[in-house]
């Protein structure tokens, strides 16, 4: 499918490695200067009545503000960057890819791979360097029956496993399956001409509203899962 | 004949003073209810999002793993029928877990939203002295 | 599907990993602290207010409060004085009254006494007068002299019809 080819725009070659700069790295690259362009404009002047900028800053941050104190308590704080990192990445990689000629970086399995996965080895880290060995204890449940929990360990772990792949095929599918979507639906308005095209274009119309919202709650969702994993990290049971 | 008493908005009585202050104060303490009743309903939208493709993932993680062990150990198709159902049973359990947080969640949203945050009032939380 | 293509897998890695530590270093080092600062600044202007209202309110109830003690104290103190005031003026008066009946009794009592001296000398004086007149009626008429005692127990009996 054309809308997520990979394009290289310019060469780069390192160890063997074919690091070109591509269409999906020009996206990632829009995702941060708009960050930043957003932060730096809303934070110029502070004032106590925010302006329209600062307002969109400050919802923002507390949005991620009380997500993570909200699942990892106080002390989780110091997590807030990276989750609020990792929430601006997504929504951004999501909605840059739904403007005209745009390209969804999270549409690919690969990104929303080494994203999960690289939380998943985080928490990972985190839960054996403040638990260590103890951390164990998150596969068996509180008050299992000693009967059961050989069985319940083993599906606990397969869990503790599954977590990344669920993590990273949720927002990969969702983003890929919208934009097909979309796409295949704006091939029907050219296909079916000015007489019924209408149709189609109405239909488009709502499913790019829809997909505004999905957008929005799978960075959701992503950022919240991370807090739910760090929790199991930070606070085991 | 001229009014000399000054007009009642200029200088407000103590009453006045007295009520609007207690409204600030129970506008701060409603605003944060109200911070936690937006939370349930955001994490009530973004768990179901999760349930159709936790089954998935976890039935594909059980059977790469399967897959992976039959070709090493040359028992095709054991390892691959078990771990895929304990991939399968891992996800339904999951997808209940979400269930149960859910429940949890619409309750915050629904019902016994007032009575909740009515409840909660007067017992001081211990992590709602950030804001 | 371009997606499963693992030829532009290690360029994607890469630039993921890069604009990661990109936006990272962006949202750690200038929206965060700043944004955090902003809102905390507002929170404790915005609770500073409201902690300062709520003390001048506060000051307010104790000052009305004073004022209300002080009033009922010097209203209770007023009374007490006048109590004290009108019992010792009621005591002097009561004294003075003791002192003048006293003296008025006193002054009427020896003016009694006086009368009644004054009437007895002159009753007497008045006997001494009747039984010298008798006498001397008596011997006069009589020739005779009388005994004294005789004459002044007639006086006194023709005296007391008299009466």
């Amino acid at each position: 499918m054309e809308q997520f080819e990979i394009k290289p725009l310019f060469d780069l070659h390192i160890a063997g490695y074919d690091l070109s700069y591509t269409n999906s790295a020009l996206f990632m690259t829009f995702a941060v200067i708009a960050s930043a362009l957003l932060f730096w404009s809303a934070t110029r002047n502070r004032t106590m009545v925010p302006s329209r900028w600062q307002s969109i800053a400050e919802v923002l941050y507390e949005f991620n503000a009380t997500m993570v104190k909200d699942n990892i308590g106080k002390q989780g704080l110091k997590y807030l960057p990276f989750v609020f990192t990792l929430f601006l990445f997504v929504l951004l990689g999501n909605v840059l890819g739904l403007m005209p000629y745009g390209f969804t970086i999270t549409s690919h399995i690969v990104v929303t791979a080494t994203l999960a996965v690289a939380i998943w080895v985080g928490a990972t880290v985190i839960g054996f360097s403040r638990h260590g060995f103890h951390y164990f204890s998150l596969l068996l449940p509180k008050g299992t029956p000693p009967a059961v929990a050989p069985f319940l360990v083993l599906i606990e772990t397969m869990s503790y496993f599954i977590r990344p792949v669920s993590l990273s095929l949720r927002l990969f599918a969702n983003m890929m399956a919208g934009h097909v979507l979309l796409k295949v639906l704006a091939g029907f308005i050219i296909s079916l001409g000015l007489l019924f095209g209408w149709i189609p274009l109405i239909a488009v119309f709502g499913i790019t509203l829809l997909e505004i919202m999905v957008a929005l709650i799978q960075a959701y969702v992503f950022a919240l899962l991370t807090c739910i994993y760090l929790n199991d990290a930070v606070n085991l049971h | 004949m001229t009014d000399r008493e000054p007009p009642a908005q200029s200088t407000p009585s103590l009453e006045d003073v007295a009520a609007r202050l207690e409204a600030v104060q129970a506008r701060e303490a409603k605003e944060n209810a109200g911070a936690e009743r937006r939370k349930g309903k955001a994490e009530g939208i973004g768990i179901g999002m999760r349930i159709g493709i936790e089954l998935l993932a976890s039935v594909l993680v059980g059977g790469g793993l399967g897959v992976f062990l039959d070709d090493k150990l040359e028992t095709s198709p054991i390892f691959l029928l078990a771990m895929v159902s304990l991939g399968f049973t891992a996800g339904v359990m999951n997808v209940l877990r979400i269930t149960k947080r859910m429940d949890v969640a619409n309750r915050i949203v629904h019902g016994d939203a007032a009575k909740d945050a009515k409840t909660r009032q007067p017992a001081p939380s211990a992590d709602d002295d950030g804001e | 599907m371009p997606q499963f293509d693992p030829s532009s897998f290690p360029s994607q890695i890469f630039w993921l990993v890069v604009s990661f530590i990109a936006l990272y270093l962006v949202v750690s080092r200038l929206a965060v602290p700043r944004v955090a600062e902003v809102l905390e600044q507002r929170h404790r202007l915005v609770q500073d207010d409201i902690d300062r209202a709520a003390s001048f309110k506060a000051e307010t109830d104790q000052a009305i409060a004073a004022y209300e003690q002080a009033m009922a104290d010097a209203r209770a103190q007023a009374q007490e004085q006048i109590r004290i005031v009108t019992n010792e003026a009621k005591a002097i008066a009561e004294k003075r009254t003791a002192e003048v009946t006293k003296a008025v009794n006193d002054q009427t009592a020896q003016a009694e006494a006086r009368i009644a001296k004054a009437r007895q000398d002159a009753l007497d004086g008045l006997m001494q007068v009747a039984a010298d007149n008798a006498k001397a009626v008596v011997a006069k008429l009589a020739n005779l002299t009388p005994d004294d005692a005789a004459v002044q127990s007639a006086v006194a009996g023709a005296l007391k019809e008299t009466r």
